[in-house]
């Protein structure tokens, strides 16, 4: 059955069952992949999707059912399993949905510019491989070479009067090429969204990948220490992954963020200001509603240090009693949509500069165990280069970085211009932070 | 869910284009997840979902869509545009769809949804009340109770027409302590298999709470771990998640058969330690990782992948044999049908050694214990690897000493199962989720106690 048809039937069931507040949410998605390796197509793959989501408020508490199987006789079922969900929680917080007031700004997200449209594909992917191999002889592989395309529908509506849409789209090459020597490999990737003319250069992006890929052959060992860590733009991100969930509401009031307590105070350095972006044109992440369909809003979450405000949901906000700030999931955490740091004025260089030696991140690995929120002790794997002489030197053997993250934040000591997103809404530009122990391979 | 009938049509819409094979796969899924925190039922996850996966091959090149509008029209709609992107004409053959049946090597003894949310709920409440009363330390004591019965058929153009059950049942408890300004966590998830509620009754769960609560607050005491190469002694249980990442995804034909992998093309050859045997056994009943099946169809088997330190299998699906020349060994799996399956591990592990864990800790002058991990992950084109150590113990002289926390264990997977010089005789396994290109799958993963002569220790000190 098609969705918009399930839905109203789920919605008049709903209604006949005579419940007061419930909630229906539905995705579709539309995907399309093209894989290739050593310059052949290895896979094609062309798919779609729908799902939809029944909630049901009773007695104060929300109770929630998914479903991808939109056939009619699930819909009992479906409402069943929410009302008995919301009755059995009985936690002592209760839970809302929203109606739907108030002001939603009309906005712009990413798109990829239109000629894409008009792309071979094939032939894009095959340019990129080309100019991968050809770059140097020590590439020797061409790992990893897709182009993707997804178009997705959501729409949120309740018993409220909140009743929101919206579509997004997004296309992408990922291309990773392996480098090798003296029995030595090394890795490098990219991701080219068409949303900049740049990205049209499939002999661009094979070329660059391919240095990259080579730059991190002739690595050497670093001793044991603590030292300046300047982090790639592209790598800061996922520090700020982390801070999301410590500034959220729902971490804090189940006490599982060392950032409860500290609304006013600093909890980094002063150079640091974090914002959240919802409206941002042509951003990755751009939305003018949350998961729960409250209207979002720009915010500064950190400003010249000091924690200007938690993330809420409607739960979390109540609880507080504040205002919610859009940045409810739709389930019982928070989400942020465009999230980054703002930019400083010194250039790459200049941030490089500051550091004077220690060493440049370009990659971080095992992020989803080596973070302890509660405690922010962390250790990664990570990959990049030392910098000596405020310059970039050679590049690294595999190295951990460890240290702790509500201490690193106080430790920034300097931000650069280069705030840049790489497909993702949480964005940043190079960090310089003071110390983090470093152990090399 | 798809009929006999239905089958053979979607397979003959499949092949119209001149595929020489066509798949098709079909899944229902019923899931529940229960939140208990503080002693209140915080939360109660539940979703149904069913959708169908088509895939076709030409040589090296296959194609694949999914949809879950299961109807009839939309479904053969499916299988025409997989079969679109390969231009060629069908030839005409005709699939014979025969039953495979085969015995269930999993039995279960109690269908998951007969129990009650309400009595699933009680029972993570009497637990937590349990831990809440062992130390006035614990501050926080959360527990989540999951369970999935997933229906998958399968049939192509091989003849194969074939349906498991897949039933799954896992519990994770945790624990939060403070003292001071300190807080930590001790978690444990090791609870759970290819099992249905019994999981309530085969587990000491007072036992379990006083572990994790002993674990979370001795960390409260632990240093932080110094940095440096040296000796590591990795525990049994999930201190096989190393030779999963090490060794273990750079098995799958996943990445063998394009010469990604850096054990491409290495059957024979010497890759660990003379110490090591492996093996990928996705028979073993009841374990988390298990199948009776893979998502292909194909029975599965127990692997040997390691014998003595020698490379002697890989772990292969369909497509990827193709490339090797090998027929697949039911490898092939998928977190969802909106995955192309791949070459996956099940339950991996590392088989018993001569040494006991005393002699293996006695014998040690200067290194890290691992006692329990953390996870990791594995570049499998470069073998570079990272492991997170949840609690870490020094040992001096012999003796294990001072807790230590914070570590993070790098490397290259060849380096370290060469450097394994020390091989217990207590092994045990442990339950774990992987990632991978085919989406996340429940594996395994085990060993005995075991040592590597030198690892890279990431520390804070």
């Amino acid at each position: 059955m098609r969705a918009e048809e399930f839905v109203n039937k789920l919605y008049e069931e709903a209604k006949e069952r005579k419940l007061d507040q419930f909630q229906i949410s539905y995705n579709y998605t539309l995907k399309d992949s093209l894989n290739m390796d050593e310059g052949e197509i290895k896979d094609e793959s062309n798919n779609e999707n729908q799902a939809v989501s029944f909630s049901v408020k009773i007695n104060g508490k929300i109770g929630r059912f998914t479903c991808s199987d939109l056939d009619e006789k699930n819909i009992k079922e479906i409402i069943d399993q929410a009302v008995e969900t919301a009755e059995l929680i009985n936690e002592d917080e209760e839970n809302f949905f929203y109606d739907g007031s108030g002001k939603y700004e009309k906005v712009h997200a990413y798109r990829p510019l239109e000629k894409v449209k008009r792309l071979d594909r094939l032939a894009f992917l095959v340019a990129v491989n080309e100019a991968a191999k050809k770059a140097d002889k020590r590439i020797v592989k061409v790992t990893d070479l897709s182009f993707q395309s997804e178009k997705r529908k959501e729409v949120l509506r309740n018993s409220l009067g909140l009743n929101v849409a919206e579509e997004n789209e997004c296309v992408f090459v990922y291309l990773s090429v392996k480098a090798e020597e003296n029995g030595f490999c090394k890795e490098a990737d990219d991701v080219i969204f068409f949303d900049k003319a740049e990205d049209f250069s499939a002999e661009d992006l094979g070329l660059r990948v391919a240095k990259k890929a080579i730059a991190k052959l002739d690595e050497t060992g670093i001793k044991s220490e603590i030292v300046p860590v300047v982090f790639e733009n592209r790598v800061f991100p996922s520090f700020l992954k982390f801070l999301s969930m410590a500034c959220s509401a729902y971490e804090v009031q189940n006490e599982r963020s060392k950032l409860a307590g500290k609304l006013g105070k600093p909890i980094a350095s002063q150079i640091l200001t974090v914002v959240e972006n919802p409206h941002l044109e042509g951003g990755y992440a751009t939305t003018s509603f949350d998961g729960e369909g409250y209207p979002t809003r720009y915010k500064e979450i950190i400003k010249d240090g000091i924690l200007q405000t938690y993330l809420h949901n409607l739960k979390t906000a109540h609880k507080d009693g504040v205002s919610p700030t859009g940045n409810g999931s739709g389930s019982a955490g928070t989400c942020v949509s465009n999230f980054y740091v703002k930019p400083g004025a010194d250039s790459k260089e200049d941030v490089l500069q500051a550091a004077g030696s220690g060493v440049y991140v370009t990659e971080l690995n095992g992020l989803h165990a080596g973070m302890s929120l509660v405690s922010g002790d962390f250790s990664f794997g990570a990959g990049g280069f030392l910098i000596e002489n405020g310059k970039l030197g050679k590049a690294l053997k595999q190295i951990t970085i460890s240290g702790n993250f509500y201490q690193m934040l106080k430790d920034v000591r300097n931000v650069g211009n280069d705030l840049e997103f790489y497909g993702s809404g949480i964005g940043a530009p190079s960090v310089l932070v003071d110390g983090l122990m470093i152990a090399s391979d | 869910m798809i009929d006999k009938k239905l089958a053979g049509e979607i397979l003959d819409a499949a092949l119209s284009t001149g595929g020489d094979f066509a798949e098709v796969f079909w899944e229902n899924t019923k899931g529940q997840s229960i939140l208990v925190e503080e002693k209140k039922i915080k939360n109660i996850g539940g979703g149904l979902s069913a959708g169908v996966g088509i895939r076709v091959f030409k040589g090296y090149f296959q194609t694949y869509a999914y949809t879950n509008l299961l109807d009839r029209e939309s479904l053969l709609q499916a299988a025409k545009k997989a079969a679109h992107a390969i231009k060629g004409k069908s030839e005409q053959r005709i699939i014979n769809l025969v039953d495979l049946e085969f015995e269930n090597q999993h039995k279960i003894k109690t269908i998951p949804n007969i129990l009650k949310k309400s009595e699933r709920a009680e029972k993570l409440i009497e637990i937590s009340d349990y831990m809440y009363g062992l130390n006035p330390l614990v501050k926080r004591v959360g527990a989540v109770d999951t369970y999935s019965m997933r229906q998958i058929g399968i049939a192509n153009s091989e003849g194969v027409l074939t349906e498991d059950n897949q039933v799954r049942a896992r519990i994770i408890i945790n624990a939060l302590v403070n003292r001071d300004e300190k807080t930590e966590q001790a978690i444990e998830g090791n609870i759970g298999g290819l099992v249905g509620s019994e999981v309530f009754e085969n587990y000491d769960f007072k036992k379990i709470g006083e572990d994790v609560v002993r674990r979370a607050v001795n960390k409260l005491d632990a240093e932080l771990c110094p940095s440096g190469k040296m000796p590591v002694i990795i525990h049994n249980g999930f201190g096989g998640v190393i030779f999963h990442e090490a060794c273990g995804h750079s098995l799958e034909a996943t990445t063998v058969a394009s010469g990604t992998s850096v054990f491409s093309k290495r059957k024979g050859e010497m890759i660990a330690s003379e110490l090591v045997t492996a093996v990928d056994d996705a028979t073993i009943p009841n374990a988390w990782g298990s199948i009776n099946i893979d998502d292909e169809g194909t029975r599965v088997q127990r692997k040997v992948l390691i014998e003595n330190g020698i490379l002697k299998n890989y772990m292969i699906d369909k497509f990827n044999g193709r490339k090797m020349g090998e027929v697949s060994n039911g490898a092939g799996r998928r977190e969802n049908y909106k995955y192309i399956p791949t070459s996956r591990m099940s339950n991996t592990l590392i088989l018993n050694g001569k040494s006991s864990f005393e002699e293996i800790i006695s014998n040690t002058k200067y290194g890290l214990f691992a006692a329990k991990m953390a996870g990791g992950s594995v570049n499998p084109a470069t073998g570079e690897f990272n492991f997170s150590v949840d609690d870490g113990f020094l040992v001096e002289n012999g003796k294990i000493k001072q807790q230590v926390k914070g570590a993070k264990l790098i490397g290259r997977g060849e380096e370290i199962l060469k450097n394994i010089d020390m091989v217990g005789d207590n092994m045990s396994y442990s339950i774990g989720v992987c990632g991978s290109v085919s989406g996340q799958i429940p594996t395994t993963v085990g060993q005995p106690t075991l040592r590597v002569k030198e690892i890279t220790v990431g520390g804070q000190k």
